[in-house]
Formats: structure tokens, sequence, C-alpha cells
């Protein structure tokens, strides 16, 4: 009888039980700590745990940072780097053709005099990890002056970019712009003139503070800038808790705040805790600091956490902690006049028709007072704490 | 021995990740692996050095024969020249 009852591949436990030791071993192996393949004692055995580990990597977004680190994992299948190959090769590739765009795109908008400051991932990519191609992401983040927005769209569809149907969100600052390459890849441009499409988080720093911290970001084009690092860190310590709820503590971004923090000067962190306190995100700042130093080890300034701590809550550190009606009535509380309190009440609640029928454009009844009671009743379940999903 | 140098064409991107590398041909569209030793040639033939200068420098970096590894760099210049990517120019 031997083994004659089997835990199968699939079930709740053993599923949780090969998540997690493949998440501890990406950990270690983000630290740099050499390893040892653990994962062979999974129900399902190696071909199982092949792809849970591959999940896990595609998960956290760092395929390509543990491929580059594969010399320090021992014992792994050959399956495992076959297909680990495989999506990093056809990532990198799909960098360089980003990189051209990118470049032209760049050049253009010099051309007509906007001026634009790459965020997130592509100018992290660019400037603070050894490899572009280690730092893997999806889109490009790109901040305009609101007066620029026009010619930036059009400079845009000039190269061939299309825009895609707001359809993740009822208030938006920004425009999300899709290429389709030659050889088949999606690239997107997430083209901004708010910092972010939550009020609370949109007025975090004024233009005019990032563009005079902004910095050349060379490697990537001769006229591309960045914001600076102080705020770079700062968006990346509320960027992971912005998506927290739909994807967990994703490793890459965490990262980040561990890449931004160890090229961080004394001075920069100084200013780094000041804006934290000023800004009302002290406690988003720290925990996002805590974090890196215990996953990541993330060295920190002496005295640094206990200064945020005595800093307690701001209005962004509730904003980020709270969820459903409360981040509403945060919103609205946020909102700089009565104009654009209605503005956000009358998009909260009357979307554009065109959002309405992009997201329910599988309904039977496309009538738009109907699709606006649909909506309501989600909208209401979802801030009522009764539902997950998207309003 | 090889000898001359590599000229890489303008529409070939070349990205290093884990040692190896990937090759875009913004001409065809298509791109391409090259494993270590491919990748690690690349590098230094893109530089402008002189091909046996770079046989050398692979000799002392991989564990191969030099016949081996002649044969192998002769068969990849040969593919390539026959994807775009690269021409063998002899002195």
């Amino acid at each position: 009888m031997h083994q004659a009852l089997q835990r199968l591949p699939g079930s709740a436990a053993s599923d949780e039980d090969a998540v997690l030791q493949a998440e501890q071993l990406c950990l270690r192996l983000l630290r740099g700590e050499s390893s040892t393949w653990n994962l062979a004692a999974v129900p399902g055995g190696d071909e199982v745990a092949t792809e849970v580990f591959l999940d896990c990597l595609r998960h956290h977004g760092i395929q390509a940072l543990v491929y580059e680190r594969r010399a320090l994992l021992q014992g792994a299948p050959a399956a495992l780097w076959h297909g680990l190959r495989a999506a990093v090769m056809a990532g990198s590739a799909w960098h360089l053709r980003d990189r051209e765009l990118l470049q032209e795109l760049c050049r253009r908008l010099e051309e007509r005099g906007v001026a634009a400051l790459f965020f997130k991932g592509v100018a992290l990519a660019w400037s603070l990890y050894g490899n572009p191609a280690w730092r893997s992401r999806s889109d490009a983040d790109l901040l305009v002056r609101e007066s620029d927005l026009a010619t930036a769209e059009e400079v845009l569809a000039s190269l061939g970019y299309t825009v895609i149907p707001a359809s993740a969100s009822v208030v938006y600052y920004q425009l999300d712009y899709q290429l389709t390459a030659p050889e088949g890849g999606l690239h997107c441009i997430d083209l901004h003139w708010r910092l972010n499409n939550a009020e609370v988080l949109a007025q975090l720093f004024t233009h005019e503070e990032l563009f005079a911290a902004s910095r050349a970001l060379p490697a990537l084009a001769p006229s591309a800038r960045r914001v600076g690092d102080v705020h770079a860190l700062l968006i990346a310590a509320f960027h992971r808790l912005v998506h927290e709820g739909q994807s967990g503590e994703r490793y890459l971004w965490l990262l980040d705040v561990d890449q931004i923090a160890r090229q961080l000067e004394a001075p920069a962190w100084q200013e780094a805790l000041r804006l934290a306190r000023e800004r009302g995100m002290a406690a988003t700042l720290r925990a996002a600091l805590v974090t890196a130093a215990a996953m990541l080890g993330t060295p920190l300034p002496d005295g640094a956490v206990a200064e945020l701590a005595a800093a307690g809550e701001g209005q962004c550190d509730r904003y980020l902690a709270a969820g459903g009606l409360r981040r509403v009535l945060l919103e609205v509380s946020a909102c700089r006049g009565q104009a654009e309190r209605v503005r956000y009440l009358r998009r909260l609640f009357l979307p554009p028709p065109d959002y309405m029928r992009a997201k329910y454009a599988d309904a039977r009844c496309q009538w738009l007072p109907w699709l606006h009671v649909r909506r309501s009743v989600a909208g209401g379940l979802k801030l009522a704490g009764l539902r997950r999903g998207s309003a | 021995m090889l000898a001359g140098k590599l000229k890489v064409s303008e529409d070939a991107l070349f990205q290093e990740i884990g040692g190896e590398a990937v090759i875009l041909d913004l001409a065809s569209s298509s791109y391409f692996g090259l494993n270590l030793v491919g990748a690690r040639f690349w590098q230094l033939a893109a530089e402008g050095s002189d091909l046996s200068a770079v046989c050398e420098t692979l000799l002392e970096e991989f564990d191969v024969e030099p016949a081996t590894l002649e044969q192998d760099l002769r068969e990849l210049l040969a593919e390539l020249a026959e994807a775009g990517l690269a021409s063998w120019e002899v002195a």
C-alpha cells in the first residue's frame, strides 16, 4: 500500500503550503542568499512545484531578477529554468522594442515643447536597476502638465498609439494609450496629468515641485526625465498600498522601495522624512520601509522609523488604510473647492456614457439609465462592504 | 583562427540578460536568443575588436577547445549573416 492516500495537487492546503514555500524561496533569492530547491516535497512533485514557483515569479514580477540570480539556487528542476528562460527572453525582447518606442516618444515630445516626467516602473528600470530588463513592467507612466495634455495626446496619436476607454475607475486623471508592435508586443503609456486618480494622492505633490526635483534619464533617452529620488521613494511607498487589496504584497514594488532607499544619501533621507510628515504619509512611508527592511534587508538610517512613527497618521495614511465609503468621504473632503467636489461626485455617480457602455459591454440591455441602476446597486453593495469588485 | 571584424546591423538591438542575450531585429520584427558564449561573443565583437582577439578572450573565459570554438563561431557568424543581424568583414 505504497502511498495509498495522497493529497492531490489543487487542494487548498497543498497550494497554500507550496505558495508559501515558493514566496520564501523568492525572498531568499532577492536578498542574494544561496538556496536549495526545497519545493520538491510539494504534493504533485516537481512538475507542480515548478508551476507554482513560476506562477509566484510572474505574480511578483521578478522573473528576470530571479533568472539573473539563478546561480544562487541549487537543485532546481531543468523545466524551471527552461520555462523561466523563455519568459525572460520574451520579456527582454519586449524591453528592446519598448526602449525604441519611448525614445521616439521623448524626441517628439521635446520637439513639441512638452515637458514630461517618467515615474514608477519605467523611471526606476532605467535609473536604479542594473539592467532595465530586470525590472518588469507592462506600461510606462508619464506625467505632463494639464496645459500640455492635448499636445501630448497629439504626439501619441501621431506615433500610432490609441487610447483605451476608461475602464478601471470612475475618476480619471490619466489616459491609457496602447500600441501593438509589429512582433505582437503590447506597449502602453499611462498619460497622467495628476500623479494618481485618487484625489487624496493626486494632490500630494505639485507639478512644480516634481519638475523642480526631477532628474535626467539619459540611459533611456537624451531628453527623458524622471521624478527625483525622494518623490520616487514616496510614490513607491504609497503605490504598494494602492494596489495591496488586489495583489497583496507584490515583491517587485517592495524591491522598488528597497532599491531607492539603498541609494539615498543623508540629505535626501531628511527631505523624504520631512515630506512624508508634511504631506500626511509618515505611516505609509514607515510601513514601506519597515516591510522592506524585514523582507529584503533594506538598510535604514538610524532613527528614521522612530521619527516617522512619532509623526502619527496623516490624511494620505488614513485614505490608504480606509476602504469603501470612508475612502469616498476622504476623497470628497480632499477636493479643492465646491466645483471640484461636484465634478468628483458627478463622475462617481454619473460616469460618462462611453465608460458605462465599456463597463457593461456584455449586458443584454444597453439602455443607459438601466446600466446606471445596475452600477448603483453594485456600487452600494461594495461601499457597504458586502461585495468585492469594481463599481 | 578567425580574423576580421563583425559589422552589426543598425536594426539589431542587443539586450544582455542573465549572461545570455536577446537580439531584436527592427527590420524583420523578429527576435533571437544568444546563449552564454554567443552573447559574450556579440558583446566583444560589437565593440569593434578583431575576431582573433575575441576568440582569445573567449578561450580564456570558457572551457572550450580552440577548434570547437572556431567551428561554433563560424556557424554563429553564418547564422547572424543569414538573419541580417551582422556581417563578417574579413580584413
